[in-house]
């Protein structure tokens, strides 16, 4: 199961995941949650994975699918403290090669005003 | 009081009254009715009008151990979800809990928010979709399964087998675990087509330099060469290629599975239908 807090900080919204990012019905929330974002055209998303205990491929699946949706519209998603075993998956299907990374909630907020 | 929480009724079972204390102190905090028992008798008492939707089971109680509760509790008319929490960490009590159609097997030291984790994960299924697993072979060195094609026995099998490699380290086991959990959820969802009436045959052998896991799904196999939805055909440039085919297609997001598997584990072999696929992890 994924808790997810949100907060706004400005035009970006910081999605807190605690838990268990897996398929079947695990991380329909978060898909859930992503589109409507989509839909109110909040387009600057940063997901803070630093209490995720657990990745698969579906949850990534989410994470990429979403993020090609973002970017189709001009918008990003960006993840903040990646757990060291999180990290490695990432790299294995060369996802590190797409998504921005940052220590910190607020160090992605901010690449946003930068960028 | 959170949603998954409101109206469900966890018993927490120990001889630790220390124990027994926290856990239930913890889960009242996020809104869940509990109740304790410190024997067999009194867990069983307490099951029979029906009102429990979850125990929290240990091994070791006085009098009746807690794999006869497990037992008797799947007598009761409407049987409650069970988590095994014991520090009985002997490969007879995971395959006797196993048998016993427990839902999860968890090893005490446990953390508050494994509890918690554990507790919303089990209650996230209803008991009457819940589907029994046959255990064909329940020796530590082969360990041997009939499972429903159903998603939901995926994290069940998987922590059950994982616990039988708790001497492994710890990054090793959770390669494994991983890989094991991919393959078998791509043999029930695309092998089994999600059809509880389908099953799928999972082996694990351990030996003191191998862990192999087989798994044999009931269907028609498929051919690699024509898996564009699949990240392993992706062209190295372009990581995303299959999630784009996958939206075209209206598939549901994923295809990362069998990546991921191949580089967590050593080899990675199937058969020629491709129905069957057999991984391996040398632990030297």
């Amino acid at each position: 199961m994924l808790d997810i807090i949100e907060h706004a900080a400005g035009d970006v919204t910081v999605l807190q995941l605690t838990g268990r990012l897996v398929g079947e019905d695990g991380d329909a929330p978060l898909g859930d949650l992503v589109d409507r974002l989509l839909e109110q055209n909040r387009m600057k998303l940063v997901l803070d994975l630093a209490l995720v205990t657990y990745i698969d491929s579906a949850g990534l699946g989410l994470l990429v699918s979403r993020y090609v949706r973002f970017r189709r519209r001009g918008g990003d998603v960006r993840l903040v403290s990646l757990t060291e075993r999180s990290r490695h998956l990432m790299a294995i299907t060369n996802l590190v090669t797409v998504f921005s990374t940052f220590e910190s909630q607020a160090d992605a907020v901010r690449s946003f005003t930068a960028s | 009081m959170t949603a998954t929480a409101a109206a469900r009724h966890v018993l927490v079972v120990d001889d630790d009254r220390a124990f027994r204390h926290a856990v239930t102190a913890l889960l009242q905090k996020i809104g869940y009715a509990t109740a304790q028992a410190g024997d067999g008798l009194d867990a069983l008492r307490q099951l029979s009008d029906g009102r429990i939707d979850l125990v929290l089971l240990d091994i070791g109680l006085p009098g009746m151990s807690g794999l006869d509760v497990l037992a008797e509790a799947r007598r009761v008319p409407a049987p409650p979800r069970i988590v095994i929490i014991t520090s009985d960490d002997t490969p007879g009590a995971l395959m006797a809990s196993f048998r016993g159609q427990a839902d999860r097997f968890v090893r005490k030291p446990i953390t508050p928010q494994r509890v918690v984790e554990v507790v919303k994960e089990v209650l996230a299924v209803s008991a009457a979709t819940t589907l029994p697993i046959e255990v064909v072979s329940a020796t530590p060195a082969w360990v041997e399964l009939v499972a429903p094609c159903s998603l939901d026995v995926a994290d069940r099998i998987q922590e059950f087998v994982m616990n039988l490699d708790a001497d492994v380290p710890e990054d090793t086991r959770e390669s494994i675990g991983q890989a094991f959990r991919e393959l078998l959820t791509n043999a029930i969802e695309w092998g089994g087509r999600l059809d509880p009436a389908r099953h799928v045959r999972i082996s694990c052998l351990r030996t003191q330099r191998m862990r192999l896991y087989r798994i044999a799904d009931p269907g028609e196999g498929f051919d690699v060469g024509t898996l564009p939805h699949a990240a392993v055909s992706n062209s190295p440039a372009d990581p995303l290629e299959h999630a784009r085919v996958r939206e075209g297609l209206g598939l549901r997001p994923g295809g990362l599975g069998l990546l991921l598997s191949r580089a967590l584990v050593d080899e990675i072999i199937y058969n020629e239908k491709r129905n069957e696929v057999v991984l391996v992890k040398y632990l030297d």
